[in-house]
């Protein structure tokens, strides 16, 4: 090959500024049309690094005819001497120009299996990869790998592993969730990263929903973030222990133009009335979360973003999700029949096909037509006992303020609202006249 | 492949070391004569079946091949073909019956004539020649060269180095059984699996071996080199490049039973310290050659040590035992006059003096690798070049002081030069490569220029160096004056020269308003 020397070279000088340079930032490749001068196509300044495009060709050529040359005596872990170490350089080579090669990525897994290669370095260059493809399925897919091990050699030895890595792995997605539009593969992997951090971590949840928050706040029409903000909220449902963010506690007693008596039973109490005597402490703590999670939600962050970005389809969304959970909840408190709850099996919150929000068996989203002629009669013969608590008053209130305030607004939006009370007419079963 | 010589490996169960001990060279052996004459006469047999064979084709075969021979299926596979034959014309009879009568005396026959004409020590001494695959390929030929091809004094000089991911203890000690005291060199270059056990085995049963090659067995520790120390006596070369788990106790074992040592590399062992280079030394006075690659712990006190000791020292390697110090380099060239390969990259403390002391002392260098020495300049290698006029091999990678002035001193003293790296030396100019290409190495000798990341070489270097008609390979790597039109030019003087730079190829501008006809050419005629 007339180029090899040529891109050995590159991918040496790739390979010494990665390994020099701990906090590198960004790799991406900068686009070139020729080289009319004899210099390194590896342009590195202030932690930033690029390769040209002009020896992209070349580069590639070489990387896959020294790979596949390997690639069966690596998978039979069969690599003579000094073959195995000689091999990182040329996959992150490869990599970094084509990351969506999954063979790669696998050769580099059977390295890190023969013990070739560190933890530590490969985060680094997987978040590097990152850095120039954000929606790398293939990377995330990496370091979960990588995490798993990590996880499982750390509990064999009993040890609960660091929270380095786990604030590592959140700053990765939100790097990528900013970088590109849409970015489900962060955003998943964000949620695989908390369902298995955060039996060891659980304060990271208020941190979470802090920092959801302040992303929905930017990402207004962004169904991802408002996909994870709902994960955490469901994370809520199952936590017994008292978990509860007093801003938002603060936050909802204003909202509601209540007496600020710091005492969140009170709040319970006063919505939904005493709790049933069979329920026990831990459960109680466990309404009071979610039923002011869910309140500050509705109360607080749908109303702030509404009143400044109208127009958006995922917040109308967002709040149908709010406001079943709420009501669910209520009947779950209140030992109701769960007329919602049965409804949720088969009727939709939402009755757009866009808005995908399913993680294992919390809320079900297939939109089931003809639920919507059957069920508000259940709800007309049968008042139950949410009906009659303050909750649904306080509901019933703020969201006919809602609707009629909204329809105000552009036609859109209008539209949008009328859609939204018909949803809560014919499938919540919300009295609104 | 392995398992199966393991196999054969196994089954020899005579005593190596006896006859060894007897004296046994190459193909000279004492063998008994195993053939016996009833062999023979059974195949003289054949002879005449085949013979009579051909007078009498009208025959039924299978008779009469019952009859000589004593293995039931042939006749039997006969009669069968006796079927068909029934049915043939009689040339493709004839053919057949040829045909048939040679697989019967294949079977008929237990010696092939080779075997007849060349006796076994002629065999034996073929066999020495061989190299492993095909030794081994004959040792499944038949029960006689089995043994031939398996006997230890084929197998003196191993080299399992293309078998590295297959070899493993058995086979070690297999090997070590099978050749014992003819065993003399053992290359077990990569193979990762080998562990103290096996090679506990080796050094007792093949006390002979003079060169062994451990590089990359990684799973070795100091008690292989106890065994060896203990058992050979003979050990003369030790590879031991890369094999981590080394310490200083394999370097004091090895001084205390092998005093013949001669070529020792222990580079990548970071745990050597100057206290196992210094029983090394005292312990193997006839050290030549001593590698230590990567070992920070070898310090100025290990090599003035060495250098004390071990006076016939000829190839050094330090690469970066960066804490190496003038006076260690000093020592080593007023008491190794001999030393022709110093290589002393990434040793940044060094300075002249070394390299004056190299100067005065060691004018048979021929090789001197110093890249990272940043403090030396052209003073150093001014002294260096007027006395060394041996040199051949130069890499001054990163000397980042020295000027063309060292390129003029070059040029004049050191006629031999082949292979000269000057990569990141950035005060190099035009002017030192004219003088260089204009000296006598560079008509003569000059085969690689490495001439990377020097910024202020031009195209005219490349003028120049068209005169040096045995380059085979110039670096410009990051050269930024050089253009595609200088390494036309060099390129059209040297047809087989190798230029690297940061040159493809250029692409051919799109072929917008292309020249092609609109008719075909009998469309034009008409």
């Amino acid at each position: 090959m007339e180029y090899s020397s040529m891109s050995e070279r590159i991918l040496r000088s790739l390979e010494s500024i990665i390994k020099n340079d701990l906090e590198l930032e960004d790799f991406t490749i900068v686009p070139t049309e020729d080289n009319s001068k004899n210099k390194s196509p590896v342009l590195y300044e202030s932690h930033h690094l690029g390769l040209e495009s002009w020896c992209v060709k070349y580069v590639y050529q070489y990387i896959c005819t020294e790979l596949f040359k390997v690639r069966k005596s690596l998978a039979e872990k069969k690599l003579g001497y000094l073959i195995g170490e000689n091999l990182n350089y040329i996959l992150m080579g490869g990599l970094f120009i084509n990351p969506d090669v999954n063979t790669f990525w696998n050769m580099k897994r059977e390295l890190v299996e023969s013990d070739k290669l560190g933890y530590e370095e490969e985060f680094r260059f997987s978040k590097l990869i990152l850095t120039r493809k954000h929606k790398s399925n293939e990377a995330f897919a990496y370091r979960r790998w990588l995490l798993k091990r990590i996880l499982e050699k750390m509990s064999k030895n009993g040890i609960p592993p660091s929270i380095g890595n786990l604030e590592n792995e959140l700053a990765v997605t939100s790097a990528a969730a900013d970088g590109s539009q849409n970015n489900y593969h962060a955003w998943t992997h964000r949620i695989w990263c908390m369902e298995h951090f955060l039996p060891y971590f659980p304060d990271i949840l208020a941190r979470e929903m802090h920092f959801s928050e302040k992303w929905i706040n930017e990402h207004v029409s962004e169904n991802t973030g408002y996909h994870y903000r709902q994960f955490l909220i469901n994370l809520f449902k199952s936590h017994r222990q008292l978990v509860m963010i007093p801003r938002y506690f603060h936050e909802v007693t204003k909202r509601l133009n209540l007496f600020n008596d710091d005492e969140p039973i009170q709040l319970l109490i006063f919505l939904l009335g005493k709790p049933p005597k069979n329920k026990s402490l831990e459960d109680i703590s466990k309404y009071i979360n979610i039923m002011i999670v869910l309140l500050y939600e509705l109360l607080a962050v749908i109303e702030n973003i509404n009143d400044m970005f109208t127009e958006h389809e995922c917040l109308w969304l967002h709040r149908r999700y709010i406001l079943y959970n709420l009501v669910q909840i209520a009947d779950e408190y209140l030992g109701e029949p769960n007329n919602t709850a049965k409804q949720g099996k088969n009727a939709s919150i939402c009755f757009n096909h866009e808005s995908q929000s399913s993680y294992g068996n919390a809320v079900t989203n297939i939109v089931n037509e003809n639920c919507e002629a059957k069920q508000p009669k259940i709800f007309k013969s049968q008042p139950n006992k949410f009906q009659s608590s303050n909750l649904y008053c306080v509901l019933t209130e703020r969201e006919k303020e809602f609707i009629t305030r909204n329809c105000a607004g552009s036609a859109t939006q209008m539209n949008l609202a009328r859609r939204y009370e018909k949803w809560l007419k014919l499938i919540v079963g919300f009295d609104l006249t | 492949m392995i398992a199966r010589r393991e196999k054969h490996l196994c089954l020899d169960r005579s005593s190596p070391q006896e006859r060894a001990a007897k004296g046994y060279q190459g193909g000279r052996t004492n063998y008994q004569d195993v053939s016996s004459g009833s062999e023979r006469t059974h195949h003289i047999d054949g002879r005449t079946i085949w013979w009579r064979h051909h007078n009498d084709i009208g025959r039924p075969p299978n008779r009469l091949h019952s009859q000589q021979t004593q293995t039931g299926y042939i006749p039997r596979s006969g009669q069968q073909c006796c079927l068909y034959l029934n049915q043939l014309d009689a040339p493709a009879r004839m053919a057949v019956e040829v045909a048939k009568y040679q697989i019967n005396r294949v079977f008929n026959e237990e010696e092939a004539p080779i075997n007849k004409k060349l006796p076994k020590e002629l065999l034996l001494r073929i066999f020495s020649y061989l190299d492993v695959v095909s030794l081994c390929r004959c040792a499944q030929v038949s029960k006689m060269w089995n043994i031939l091809a398996l006997d230890g004094s084929n197998w003196q000089k191993i080299d399992l180095f293309e078998f590295q991911t297959d070899v493993e203890g058995p086979i070690i000690e297999n090997i070590s059984r099978r050749c014992g005291g003819f065993l003399r060199k053992l290359s077990l270059k990569g193979c990762q699996s080998i562990v103290d056990g096996s090679m506990k085995t080796l050094a007792q049963l093949c006390s002979n071996i003079e060169d062994l090659n451990l590089i990359g067995c990684n799973k070795i520790t100091d008690s292989t080199c106890n065994a060896l120390s203990k058992h050979c006596s003979k050990l003369q070369r030790l590879q031991l490049d890369s094999c981590v788990a080394i310490t200083d106790h394999s370097l004091k074992a090895l001084s205390d039973g092998c005093p013949n040592l001669t070529h020792i590399n222990v580079s990548w062992c970071s745990n050597i310290t100057e206290n196992g280079v210094e029983a090394l030394a005292r312990g193997c006075p006839k050290l030549k050659s001593f590698h230590s690659k990567g070992c920070k712990q070898v310090t100025s006190r290990a090599v003035i040590c060495l250098a004390r000791y071990c006076n016939n020292l000829e190839v050094v390697n330090l690469q970066q035992c960066s804490n190496i110090r003038d006076e260690a380099v000093q020592v080593l060239a007023d008491k190794c006059p001999k030393l022709h390969y110093l290589c002393l990259s990434g040793c940044p403390a060094l300075t002249d003096a070394s390299l004056i002391a190299l100067a005065q002392q060691c004018t048979m260098l021929s090789t001197l690798e110093v890249a990272g020495c940043s403090q030396f300049t052209d003073a150093g290698f001014q002294a260096l070049a007027r006395s060394c006029r041996d040199l051949e091999k130069m890499d001054l990678d990163e000397c980042v002081l020295i000027t063309d002035s060292t390129l003029i001193h070059l040029a004049m003293g050191c006629p031999r030069i082949e292979y000269l790296t000057l990569s990141h030396c950035e005060l190099i100019t035009d002017e030192g490569i004219r003088h260089l290409s204009m000296s006598p190495c560079a008509a003569e000798n000059l085969t690689v220029l490495e001439l990377d990341n020097c910024p202020l070489v031009t195209d005219a270097s490349l003028e120049h160096l068209t005169s040096c008609h045995n380059l085979q390979r110039v670096e410009l790597y990051d050269c930024q004056l050089i253009t595609r039109v200088g390494i036309r030019r060099l390129r059209n003087h040297l047809p087989n020269i190798k230029v690297h730079a940061y040159f493809a190829p250029v692409t051919p501008p799109p072929t917008g308003g292309t020249s092609r006809q609109r008719y075909c050419r009998c469309c034009v005629i008409l």
